[in-house]
């Protein structure tokens, strides 16, 4: 058996493993489409739980972050990691536990359609479903780009990345178009479990051939002391810092594939659960990342740019034996695949619910089920054509998407607990969040200044609330 | 009350976040952490506790916010 055999014998089984998962789901699931969006609001602690963190955790997780530690060092840690264990909570417990109690209560399925219904504007579903897809869209690009980087590092060039990359959607596809939620959930199940356990053996793996974490750790401060330290990178400045921190909280309850999933908790305790959950997770992948990141400038030293988006896979072809390459190929398999499948679903759901549905009442319940996986092989398809113009790296294609979710955060929040917060101040809001957004992006902000997120973020707070106000104002009169 | 402090303690921990205490790359503490990472997992525990009080149910009960307001 070649180097490659083992490399394909894992990931062929765990594709026959995913697919299974979904050809089980699907036998269990109705073609109506709460059951089919949402797994019949059913899922307790530990599906919820893996559902949520393994559609969290991307290749901007798994890629994106030791090649962005490579060059920045151990602060990558604390830019990104320590601050979501407090704000993805945050943000569950005061946007997700009033939306899921809304989404019941009004039979919501999609978020553009809970706050459509709930702030009586089918304008404003409309207006938050192009949002949602204008930002979801380059953020399943960078999940793909993640796959090739990955394939063609391990088998050094033998697989090409776009081939990887058409296969990892077609599997993907199948079994969300096949099994909807209940499928996406489940697999997300043994997706989590599988990329958590392979960092944690990958670490200590990678720390054993380098002589120990201590000798690693050693190594770097006599190669690239500055690695250690987070005073000096520009990046790190308290100004980008802290507009860092901000969209990083507040983006993950902005992602419609993730606020789906809180509607599709079975009850409040699931959630909490879900919440005291994240921290200990995030530390647990997101440290070993880091420090493999780091050590990798002292054992692989010269990669330039987004080259550094390597290192992951490159530490593990160097220091891992064929099979356990195998099953760390599978590892960046299953964290592509448990993002990209809830972000089909839930991209297909709003094209059916907030879009096809509003354009033809009368369509039947099982129609709407049936477009719906029809739209995410349509998805599938666009996707690959975007991957193909090779765009920029992972850190940067995400930190774009992610701005643009948190101009919808102030809307998500005051639309559920602030009842003056009418259509009117929702649909002011996004439009002014998103063109100062935007209009920071181009004219370009210095890389540790206040970045286009929080000029974005202002905008978007302030012309919600003065027109909220404003309203109120008149109603007074 | 119990939600008064509680927006206390967060708003101590981001502070703490945005201008945490910086060292330079000695020493490695347990010989693999330098200080900057250190400083920033104890702040993620200090966070997890956080999150723990959160999600007691006197902050966070099963009831609607608010009994659930209806436009």
């Amino acid at each position: 058996m070649t180097e490659l055999g083992p490399i394909a014998v894992c990931c062929a089984g765990y594709f026959a493993l995913v697919l299974v998962v979904g050809a089980v789901a699907y036998r269990r699931t109705a073609a109506d489409p709460e059951d089919y969006f949402l797994g019949g609001r059913s899922a307790k602690t530990l599906v919820l739980f893996m559902a949520l963190f393994g559609t969290n955790v991307t290749p901007f997780v798994l890629l994106g972050i030791p090649g962005l530690a490579y060059h920045e060092g151990v602060g990558v840690f604390g830019y990104n990691a320590a601050i979501v264990a407090l704000g993805i909570p945050l943000t569950f417990w005061l946007i997700g536990r009033p939306a899921w109690h809304e989404a019941r209560r009004l039979g919501a399925i999609t978020p553009a359609e809970l706050y459509a219904v709930r702030l009586r504007s089918p304008a404003l579903g409309i207006l938050l479903f192009v949002a949602f897809t204008a930002y979801t869209l380059p953020y399943l690009v960078t999940s793909v780009i993640g796959v090739g980087i990955a394939v063609e590092t391990f088998t050094g060039g033998a697989v090409s990345g776009l081939l990887a990359a058409a296969a990892v959607l077609v599997a993907t596809v199948v079994y969300t178009a096949a099994g909807g939620m209940r499928a996406t959930m489940w697999t997300n199940v043994l997706q989590g479990a599988w990329f958590m356990v392979f960092i944690v053996v990958a670490f200590v793996a990678i720390a054993d051939g380098l002589g120990g974490a201590e000798a690693a750790t050693t190594a770097v401060r006599a190669a690239a002391p500055e690695l250690l330290v987070v005073t000096g990178h520009p990046r790190f400045a308290t100004a980008g810092w802290s507009s860092w921190a901000l969209a990083i909280s507040l983006t993950v309850i902005a992602f419609p594939h993730m606020l789906v999933r809180v509607f599709a908790a079975r009850d409040q305790a699931a959630l909490r659960r879900t919440c005291r959950l994240y921290p200990p997770a995030l530390a647990l992948l997101w440290l070993p990342v880091v420090l493999i990141g780091v050590w990798g400038a002292a054992a692989i030293p010269g990669l330039e740019g987004r080259a550094s988006d390597r290192i992951l896979p490159m530490m593990v072809a160097r220091f891992m034996d064929p099979w356990w390459q195998g099953l760390g190929l599978a590892a960046i398999l299953a964290a592509v695949m448990s993002t990209l499948d809830a972000q089909f679903l839930t991209l297909s759901s709003m094209l059916g619910r907030d879009v096809l549905r509003r354009l033809h009442p009368e369509m039947t319940p099982a129609r709407e089920v049936a477009w719906a996986r029809v739209f995410a092989l349509l998805l599938a398809a666009a996707v690959f054509v975007v991957v193909l113009a090779a765009p920029a790296s992972i850190f940067a294609i995400g930190t774009f998407a992610f701005s643009g979710y948190v101009m919808l955060v102030p809307t998500l929040y005051l639309g559920l607990v602030w009842d003056r917060f009418d259509a009117r101040a929702a649909i002011a809001s996004i439009v002014a969040g998103n063109v100062v957004l935007v209009t920071a992006f181009v004219v370009g902000t210095d890389e540790g200044g206040v970045q286009p997120v929080a000029w974005g973020l202002g905008a978007a707070i302030l012309a919600g609330v003065v027109l909220a106000r404003g309203r109120a104002v008149e109603a007074t009169a | 009350m119990q939600r008064g402090a509680f927006a206390v303690l967060v708003a101590a921990l981001l502070l703490v976040h945005v201008v945490p205490p910086r060292g330079g790359p000695d020493p490695l503490l347990f010989g693999v952490l330098p200080w900057d990472l250190a400083v920033h997992v104890v702040w993620l525990l200090l966070a997890a506790l956080a999150v723990v009080w959160m999600t007691t149910r006197a902050l966070w009960p099963d009831d609607p916010p608010n009994g659930g307001s209806e436009r």
